[in-house]
């Protein structure tokens, strides 16, 4: 069974024993006499956290695609299937837990028991301060240290106005506090599911100044005793990240005017936003140099973020002939330098090689060689965005599955899942591996990788389950049909028009044949359930289903092709009756099926009626029809009264005369 | 010849000494006793007449099955030898068991399992569909973040759905 072992927890064990070959064998010492006694060789000690075993353990347990998310309850009727469901089941347990928590913070004299030792903060309400509350410096610090920003905010207030003495320092911290957070609280860690579903900026275009001006973070740093270097950095620092770039660049000016040092991180931070300080991909280049110079003569060391930013400020003049010849100057320096490429720095490298209106770029390929099979853990925030990056560059740029194969492999090694980021990109991530498979791979492969992701870790969205009804009406892989429509009814998918409209085109390529009974019957149960779906959804919804002439059409032939030939018939009537449920009429084609089965079942009501609906639609066929009708079953009066009176002639007349002068 | 006569009995308690020492001596105001009968009635239902008592698996075997067709409703180590906290987890698990029958209002079909392992407590129990899921759901998230912060340690919540309350009977009596 070692074998099974996967990969991973193999290096997780080998850790865990140190320098001790797994497979060591057992030598018994006392073979050789006291003399010669063998050099026992003690090795030293590894330290171990307290969660070491169960991180081993847990290595060798993967995700269970069998079976829904870990967070959900382990029950049919409680997992989720939709991606509808997975999101609202996900956020109603965490709104659950808000509102437990709003419930113990309002009733905070209702808490107040300790009977756990230690104490555990966790559990007790959280502390409102007031005016008459005795705050100090170190409240100020504990504030800050749980990253509670508007208690922090309100505790300097009350400092303020009771005028508590609050030193250099303090201030500073609080500076730097107020500049990360821009005064305003940041979403709870606690809610995760909130986090996870948050919608990651993928797009760069909503760059927004939300910096507040004059707010308390400049109120602080005036109020410093002496603003110095940390100061400066602090304020440069927040103001960039909130995209307050005016005063950020003047401040700079302020410091090398004054003769300031400032650190790595405030260098970083004002590379990383020099595009949005000049116009012109050349001006903004050259504005980056300036920077990059100016940290080298002031001796301060680059390091990730440094060219994390750089890369940042590359992509965003990506559309520069020189771009791509400098991004890649770029990482030989740093690499000279000593500095590892992080995850982010591979994506910028893809954002700006791998373009849309632009050359193929292999550089993927280089990037995996490099990266293959290694563990990643966060370094820069924009780590996230890598795999959803490179698998989009593997299906739309290189449409290569092996290097998605790849790709997929990286994801899955080591915590390197956890780098997938939120909802939003892990959707989209195995939507492009969903489609790219579907484009290149055989129809049983992709159904393979259908059946494993589905519907536990990934449920496709409309626009992905279209690509793959059309390709399994090219591959006329229709035995997968089936349990494709159950799963779309699951998905509720079925009131989207397109995708029914794709059903039932698939659904006319099948030839019903002596072997595959079965399949010709789930699909006439299939179409039937379709019809049955549609006429039952109400008048006034919002997105209601109207049927389409071609719609209709497919529907028929299906139902008379399969077997059902009294539903088609019941379909027919009900469209006789209400024209006007369909947009347009039923294809010719589809009424000739009809026409035909009818006259098989000797049925003149039936033929009769598809007649006068041809003629309705406007067919020029009609005539020709109804003479095949006439010719072929025998009709009463009535129905030759209708017949007349829509095709105007009387074509059973036409019909018997031209057999009276023919014989 | 009255007792009084009796120079050992003071006249005014007479009375009062007969209905306590006399044997055999029934008087108006005393109490009726029977001999004891010794009847177990914990835990037991008793039959109807159209025999329309529903009764799961549970409510079926008495209390002298537990450890034989039945097992315990809660789980912990407090009678075991230097086991702690006896009384306080006997009360805790009323609490529990109180909030959440409250909380899933006429949802429960079973009785509230309670389970204590290492600083968690596990509770389960078999609950009706009769609310969406997502409300199953916000009801989930309250129940363990409200009890943890009650209880102050991690709570769990194993429910388990059925969908009509008549699958969890055994028989009818």
């Amino acid at each position: 069974m070692a074998g099974a072992i996967p990969r991973c927890s193999v290096r997780h064990l080998q850790r865990l024993f140190g320098s001790c070959s797994i497979s060591a064998p057992v030598r018994s010492v006392r073979t050789s006499s006291c003399n010669r006694a063998e050099e026992i060789v003690i090795p030293n000690r590894i330290p171990r956290s307290s969660t070491d075993i169960l991180e081993a353990l847990a290595s060798t347990v993967g995700r269970d695609s069998s079976g829904p998310h870990y967070k959900y309850s382990d029950d049919p009727y409680l997992t989720p299937a939709s991606n509808v469901a997975k999101r609202s089941f996900s956020l109603s347990k965490e709104s659950g837990r808000k509102a437990a928590r709003w419930i113990r913070d309002k009733h905070s004299d209702l808490f107040t028991h300790r009977p756990e030792d230690p104490f555990i903060e966790a559990f007790y309400p959280k502390i409102s301060f007031t005016d008459e509350s005795d705050v100090s410096e170190d409240t100020l610090r504990e504030l800050m240290q749980k990253c509670m920003v508007s208690d922090a905010i309100q505790v300097y207030q009350i400092c303020k106005t009771k005028g508590v003495e609050l030193s250099d320092s303090v201030r500073q911290e609080l500076l730097e506090f107020l500049g990360y957070y821009n005064c305003e609280d940041a979403l709870d860690e606690d809610w995760v599911e909130e986090r996870w579903y948050r919608q990651g900026i993928m797009s760069r275009d909503r760059i927004r100044n939300t910096w507040k001006d004059h707010g308390l973070a400049e109120e602080l740093f005036k109020s410093l005793s002496h603003q110095g270097s940390p100061a400066y950095c602090a304020l440069i620092r927040g103001m960039t990240r909130y995209y307050q770039v005016d005063r950020a660049w003047q401040m700079y000016q302020e410091t090398l005017e004054k003769g300031i040092p400032l650190d790595t991180e405030t260098y970083n931070s004002l590379i990383r936003v020099a595009s949005l300080m000049r116009e012109g991909s050349d001006l903004r280049w050259k504005l980056v140099k300036e920077i990059l110079t100016a940290m080298s003569e002031a001796g301060v060391r680059p390091n990730l973020g440094t060219l994390n930013s750089t890369l940042e400020s590359l992509s965003q003049i990506a559309s520069w002939r020189q771009t791509k010849n400098l991004s890649l100057q770029v990482m030989a320096e740093f690499n000279r330098l000593g500095i590892q490429a992080s995850l982010a720095s591979y994506y910028f490298l893809l954002i700006i090689h791998c373009r849309e209106r632009g050359p193929i770029s292999h550089i993927l390929i280089d990037i995996m060689n490099h990266i293959a099979d290694k563990e990643f853990s966060i370094q820069d925030p924009k780590d996230t965005f890598f795999f959803v990056t490179a698998m989009d560059v593997c299906r739309n740029h290189l449409h290569s599955k092996e290097l998605a194969k790849r790709v997929d492999d990286l994801l899955h090694t080591g915590n390197n899942y956890m780098l997938i980021g939120d909802s939003y990109k892990e959707s989209i991530y195995y939507r492009h591996y969903f489609a790219l498979s579907c484009s290149t791979d055989t129809v049983d492969q992709f159904m393979e990788l259908y059946n494993e992701l589905v519907p536990h870790i990934y449920t496709p969205e409309p626009g992905v389950m279209e690509e793959l009804l059309k390709a399994l009406k090219v591959h006329e892989a229709l035995e997968y049909l089936p349990q494709l429509w159950s799963d779309m009814i699951v998905f509720d998918h079925t009131s989207r028009e397109k995708l029914l409209m794709s059903v039932l085109s698939a659904m006319t390529c099948h030839q019903p044949s002596e072997d595959n009974t079965k399949l010709t019957e789930q699909l006439a149960t299939i179409a039937w359930d379709l019809w049955t779906r549609v006429q039952r959804m109400e008048e006034d919804r919002r997105n209601k289903i109207t049927w389409s002439g071609p719609m209709i059409g497919d529907l028929l032939t299906t139902l008379v092709r399969c077997g059902e030939y009294s539903k088609g018939v019941e379909v027919m009537q009900k469209i006789s009756a209400d024209p006007h449920i369909v947009l347009g009429s039923a294809t010719v084609d589809s009424l000739q099926t009809l026409l035909d089965a009818a006259i098989g079942n000797d049925e003149a009501d039936t033929g009769v009626m598809v007649v006068v609906y041809a003629v309705d639609a406007g067919h020029q066929e009609a005539a020709d029809m109804a003479k095949k009708l006439g010719s072929s079953l025998t009709l009463n009066a009535e129905h030759r009264a209708k017949l007349t009176s829509v095709l105007g002639i009387d074509i059973i007349a036409d019909l018997k005369e031209k057999e009276i002068s023919e014989s | 010849m009255s007792l009084s006569h009796f120079k050992h009995i003071p006249k005014a308690w007479t009375n009062q000494w007969l209905l306590r020492n006399a044997v055999g001596l029934q008087s108006t105001c005393g109490l009726h006793t029977t001999p004891a009968a010794c009847k177990v009635q914990s835990g037991r239902y008793k039959v109807t007449t159209d025999r329309s008592r529903p009764l799961t698996y549970e409510m079926a075997n008495q209390p002298c099955q537990i450890a034989h067709r039945k097992s315990w409703n809660t789980w912990n180590t407090t009678s075991l030898l230097d086991g702690q906290r006896e009384p306080e987890t006997v009360v805790e698990d009323i609490f529990i068991r109180k909030f959440m029958n409250g909380t899933w209002h006429d949802l429960f079909v079973s009785e509230v399992i309670i389970k204590r392992q290492h600083n968690m407590i596990r509770i389960a129990g078999i609950v009706q569909q009769r609310i969406a899921a997502r409300k199953m759901y916000f009801l989930i998230g309250y129940c363990e973040e409200l009890l943890s912060y009650w209880l102050k340690c991690p709570v769990k919540l194993e429910i388990q759905t059925v969908t009509d309350k008549k699958s969890v009977i055994y028989k009818y009596i």
